[in-house]
């Protein structure tokens, strides 16, 4: 059974407010309930085979002055980090990248520590990184999230977490 | 003397097939160079930063506008280096993608060394993935053939490697974004 985290719904309705073009994603557990909403929703919802696609699809739709939101686990975005620096970063384009930090402190499994580490390590030194609780987040966040990425004409990262 | 075409003259052959101009979506280096130098147009996306990519960002373009063709001009040695993005594609939905496979056996802006997928059979590899009857080999394709066929469609050009170093686009990323997005507005 795939893991839950709750909030999972209340993603999906902050994602719908901001009313992106298309989803796109590779799941994580904590993902899971959400990726199923978008996907029985009327925004399209691709489902990449791999990480680095979804950073890619995300650059395709902002380079048409169309809101992409990506949904991904710490590890998928750590294998997305060229593609995220040389295309996101390098044509400046605005989208929302969701990413469930794994393996912090509330979240100790043994094979997500080091994916955590490596985020802190690697993305937080490219891009800034807006973190809360996975099971409480403001409605607004991804509205917002969006609002500060076309500012700042590049992706806006939120980092979802577990929390003691 | 190989008998292949040039990939100039095989990205202008593809874009011919086309009643109306596609958004063209094409790979770092070479696919970018040659493809400036053999058509350029505010709705062309030169990539310069990833390789691979360009299937991924053009299925994000095509989702986006899904009343347009939309071209992904991928090079053998990157196309290698994104090969899951078909199946994404072919699982997408989307019937307004099309990819041209430019197939010279090297890196071609690499010191023109070889490619994994120097023994691949890119046209066999379409035919597994994409719907039947929506592969092609660019070698006696027509427009007629191309056009009736449905999306997503995959067509592979083999060309001769260039003698001749492939010219840069001379566009920054900026220029490049500030294009291709008024173009995709219409």
């Amino acid at each position: 059974m795939a893991e839950q985290a709750s909030g999972g719904d209340a993603l999906f309705r902050s994602i719908a407010a901001a009313k992106p073009t298309l989803v796109t994603g590779v799941p994580d557990g904590m993902l899971a309930e959400t990726i199923r909403l978008c996907a029985q929703s009327t925004i399209p919802y691709i489902a990449c085979a791999r990480e680095e696609e979804t950073i890619g699809v995300a650059c395709g739709a902002a380079m048409t002055g169309e809101r992409a939101v990506v949904l991904v686990q710490n590890a998928g975005l750590l294998n997305s980090i060229g593609a995220f620096a040389t295309m996101a970063l390098r044509y400046q384009l605005p989208f929302v990248v969701i990413v469930t930090n794994r393996g912090v402190l509330a979240d100790p499994n043994s094979y997500d520590i080091e994916k955590y580490m490596a985020f802190e390590a690697s993305v937080k030194t490219l891009t800034p990184v807006f973190s809360y609780p996975a099971s409480a987040f403001p409605a607004d966040l991804v509205p917002a999230a969006f609002k500060w990425a076309e500012a700042a004409r590049r992706p806006a990262v939120i980092a979802l977490e577990k929390s003691l | 003397m190989s008998n292949l075409i040039s990939q100039k003259d095989a990205i202008a052959a593809v874009l011919e097939l086309y009643p109306a101009r596609p958004f063209t979506v094409a790979d770092i280096g070479s696919q970018s160079a040659w493809l400036k130098a053999a058509s350029h147009d505010a709705r062309n996306l030169y990539v310069s930063g990833p390789m691979g990519l360009a299937s991924s960002i053009a299925l994000g373009v095509a989702v986006c506008r899904p009343n347009e063709r939309v071209l992904a001009i991928c090079g053998d040695g990157a196309l290698a280096m994104n090969l899951s993005s078909l199946a994404t594609i072919a699982g997408s939905g989307v019937t307004n993608l099309d990819v041209l496979v430019i197939d010279n056996g090297i890196y071609e802006y690499t010191a023109s060394v070889p490619v994994p997928t120097k023994t691949l059979d890119w046209e066999a590899l379409g035919r597994v993935i994409f719907e039947d009857g929506s592969t092609f080999a660019l070698d006696g394709l027509d427009a007629t053939a191309w056009n009736a066929a449905p999306g997503p469609r995959m067509v592979v050009a083999k060309v001769a490697p260039s003698t001749e170093p492939a010219p840069g686009t001379g566009l920054s990323p900026a220029q490049i974004r500030a294009s291709f997005l008024e173009a995709s507005r219409g």
